[in-house]
């Protein structure tokens, strides 16, 4: 599909429509960007360039996979170093490094959570690792499974079972109001900058929730190897 | 387009792109001719060349020819040396007790003992990749400079680098490395009606490759790989072997370890009993002892392949592996590709069928598909082929040694290549002008399980308080699957120095040192190639122009005609003597007189193609 810049999404395609550095033609199009249609050049990866605007797609947290292959195979059929044995140093160097990026950016935006990660820091909210604290609702669960992961008792056994429950409920739900988020914020992106301030607000929710999760995440890791360690099944 | 230019006239870019299947057993070369690829003839008019190099005359002798010697002449022959690139002598302890050949202990690359000199491995597959160039060139009657080698998916760094050493010592312009599954798939995958997701499943003669591809509009797109270079036929031949030494040993009390020519005898009948057992249910060995006694052993198929299921078995943690990583489920597939000399064995068969539930096949030329599979991406690399690509990933982490003994991982392994990771390095002490960096590959925690693969030094630092410099390091692992270390100050914006120590590799340096240095090189070596290359430049000016000289008469007239003949057959008597001046003369002069021929040859050809509608 020979597709211009994407609709009401000003953010995934660059600001001026740039031209080749070596024949001087504008570049349109998702595979132009990358290498010149009329001379087949291809361009300098410039500084700044984000994933979306590599692969012609835009800024959302749900990315249709087959729309992603699409566009990733139809730039690296034009992209890849083995389409330039033949050509000048410049433009291996340029392919080589293009393709680089390319490949990093069909891999994020191929996994859900490093897509998320890669918006978030993309807008600058992206929380940082290691400021963590534990969630209010299971600081005082925490403590007691902390004893009972050392007690071989019926009633230590219960504890544990118990709080895994009630973890993996938590997690669920901060897994769906995630998702939630995730979804009102592709409907929003669709129609407004993500610079408008309601835009801001459920990205730092987002980040929030993000941030509570990895600590549920690492929680359940824990809990999973203390068990192992003590050979509870 | 064939228009007999004068060699030196041939521009290199319209020089052909070979492919070049470098095996642990025998070698290849294929090419893509008007879109069709074929198995280029060896000069000996086979399709293979075996990977061995026998020194037992004058000159180093390759292919069949030495193959003879393996028994014959023991310790002035070499095979298998595929498995020795890249490695160092500590690395091949274990192996080498296995080959009859001698390793020589030291620090490095390793290297094999011939008589009084030393090889490495570089330059004995070098001499293999220059037969195959010759072969080609014969083939094509045109010079070959440029080629696609293949390697094993799982080789790493150091492997690879010793590939593309090879093949430039080998006179070779290696435009890329690619491995040998996803080349076989390209085979596979030629007519374009395959697509979906497939396995390959390439055991070769000493190494083991699994890797899944997704096929879908000509592109061939690797999601994962895995496999073990330690594992492959000659490991089967090794089973074989051992049981004969042992039921030797008890017999006749005899020790087959120590003595290498009785060794050899060992492995070739077990490679020709298991060459047997490919197609029959029983076969025998027969080996001549140094007592005057014959070992004789029958052996039915249903003990051979009990004998060496636990070998292969080995392959099913790789396959589990690639597809853990590809992250599918074995009924996905929709075919079980097999590449490779072993996987003619049914019981090879079986353990893949048992591994994946799916009936393998078995369509594909398993000894020639692979040189196939490097001749069809040359042609893509030629620019010839724009429906294909190749989208290939790396097979190993690579990773820094960081602090404690741990590898930390920077590229992991099935990353989509090339690749490119950027790390900011800085100092710890106050006017620190030098940063160490190891690089390793390898998928264990502890720096000393995995590889290493060189140290890289930041030279030149300005003196500064500790923790002030900024130096960003780029990884880079280009399509060849060859990490490239490139770095520059933060601050400054200037390239930062690097000096480069790899572990067992060959620093660019070296392997033009060992281009130039005659020292490498015994004299008659060098003599001999001399030799060899302008004969088959004048076998090449020959043939063209024995193809004009049915022309010549009605072109150029009856005396000229008569002239041309004379100095071609000046030339073939050339060729059979060894004066390489006398045969370089002969051949310049055929040039000479059919200049005119040649033109009026050409002027001819292109009106006709203009006539053509």
């Amino acid at each position: 599909m020979q597709s211009g810049p994407v609709a009401a999404d000003p953010v995934s395609q660059p600001k001026n429509e740039p031209f080749c550095s070596a024949c001087e033609k504008s570049l349109v199009g998702p595979v132009a960007l990358h290498v010149c249609p009329a001379c087949g050049f291809p361009q300098a990866l410039q500084a700044g360039t984000n994933y979306f605007q590599a692969l012609g797609v835009p800024k959302r947290f749900f990315q249709k996979a087959s729309e992603l292959q699409k566009r990733f195979y139809e730039i690296s059929r034009a992209l890849h170093p083995d389409r330039f044995g033949d050509a000048t140093a410049e433009a291996k160097k340029n392919s080589v490094e293009r393709m680089s990026f390319l490949n990093e950016a069909y891999r994020t935006l191929k996994d859900r959570t490093d897509l998320r990660d890669y918006i978030l820091e993309l807008e600058g909210v992206r929380p940082e690792a290691g400021k963590t604290q534990i969630p209010l609702e299971l600081a005082e669960d925490w403590f007691e499974v902390q004893d009972a992961l050392g007690d071989e008792s019926e009633q230590a056994k219960a504890t544990l079972k118990n709080f895994e429950e009630k973890l993996k409920k938590i997690q669920n739900t901060s897994l769906g109001l995630m998702e939630k988020t995730e979804r009102e914020l592709d409907l929003d992106l669709m129609l407004r900058d993500s610079h408008s301030p309601d835009i801001r607000k459920k990205l730092e929710a987002l980040a929030k929730e993000v941030q509570h999760q990895s600590y549920l995440v690492s929680m359940s890791r824990d809990v999973q190897n203390a068990k192992a360690k003590r050979g509870i099944a | 387009m064939a228009l007999d230019l004068p060699i030196a006239q041939a521009p290199r870019s319209q020089t052909p792109i070979v492919g070049i299947d470098l095996g642990t057993t025998n070698s290849l070369v294929a090419f893509v001719k008007d879109g069709e690829p074929i198995i280029l003839k060896s000069r000996e008019g086979k399709n293979l060349v075996p990977s061995v190099v026998s020194f037992s005359g004058e000159y180093p002798v390759i292919g069949f020819a030495a193959k003879k010697n393996k028994v014959k002449d023991v310790s002035h022959t070499v095979f298998s040396v595929k498995r020795l690139l890249g490695r160092g002598f500590e690395d091949l302890k274990s192996i080498a007790s296995e080959l009859p050949y001698r390793l020589v202990p030291g620090e490095g690359p390793a290297r094999i003992a011939i008589g009084d000199r030393t090889y490495s491995a570089v330059e004995i597959s070098a001499m293999i990749l220059r037969e195959l160039k010759l072969g080609a060139e014969s083939a094509l009657g045109v010079p070959v400079t440029r080629a696609v080698i293949t390697v094993p998916a799982y080789f790493n760094d150091s492997q690879r680098q010793a590939t593309r050493a090879a093949g430039k010592l080998a006179g070779l312009d290696v435009l890329r490395i690619i491995n040998e599954p996803t080349a076989a798939s390209l085979a596979y995958g030629l007519d374009r009606k395959k697509q979906g997701l497939i396995a390959v499943y390439d055991l070769g003669g000493g190494t083991f490759d699994l890797s899944i591809l997704k096929l879908e509009d000509g592109v061939f797109e690797v999601l994962a790989t895995h496999g073990n270079t330690r594992l492959g036929g000659d490991d089967l031949d090794q089973a074989i072997a051992h049981m004969a030494e042992s039921e030797i040993q008890k017999q006749f009390g005899i020790s087959v370890r120590g003595n290498d020519s009785l060794l050899a005898s060992v492995l070739e009948a077990s490679e020709a009993l298991k060459i047997t057992l490919a197609t029959a249910d029983q076969g025998e060995m027969k080996i001549a002892l140094p007592n005057g006694k014959t070992y004789a052993r029958a052996i039915k198929l249903s003990e051979f392949e009990s004998l060496v299921r636990p070998i292969l078995e080995k392959t099913k943690d790789s396959c589990v592996q690639a597809l853990k990583d590809a992250g599918i489920q074995a009924s996905e597939l929709s075919d079980l590709v097999m590449v490779g000399g072993p996987t003619r064995l049914k019981i090879v068969q079986k353990v893949a069928e048992e591994i994946f539930g799916l009936k393998p096949n078995t369509s594909v030329h398993p000894d020639e598909v692979v040189a196939t599979g490097a001749a069809i991406q040359a042609d893509i690399l030629a620019g010839n082929n724009k429906d294909f690509l190749l989208l290939d990933v790396v097979p190993l982490s690579l990773g820094l040694e960081t602090y404690g003994g741990i590898m930390s991982v920077l590229i992991p392994r099935n990353s989509r290549i090339p690749t490119v990771v950027k790390e900011s390095f800085t100092t710890f002490v106050d006017n620190q002008t030098g940063v160490d960096i190891h690089v390793l590959q390898g998928e264990r925690d502890r720096v000393e399980d995995n590889r290493s693969l060189s140290r890289f030094k930041l030279n030149k630092i300005q003196p500064q308080p500790a923790g002030i410099p900024r130096i960003q390091v780029s990884f880079l692992i280009d399509a060849d699957g060859i990490l490239n270390v490139s770095a520059h100050d933060l601050k400054t914006g200037n390239i930062q120095s690097i000096e480069v120590k790899p572990t067992f590799g060959l620093t660019d340096a070296e392997v033009e040192k060992m281009l130039m240095s005659g020292a490498e090189h015994a004299e008659a070596d060098v003599k001999y190639r001399k030799l060899v290359e302008v004969k088959n430049e004048a076998e090449i000016i020959l043939r063209a122009a024995e193809r004009k000289l049915a022309d010549a008469p009605k072109l150029v007239g009856e005396a000229e005609a008569v002239k041309i003949q004379a100095k071609v057959t000046e030339l073939r008597v050339s060729l059979a003597g060894s004066d390489p001046e006398v045969i370089r003369n002969a051949g310049n002069a055929v040039n000479e007189v059919t200049k005119r021929l040649a033109e009026l040859l050409m002027k001819e050809a292109l009106a006709s193609a203009v006539k053509r509608p």
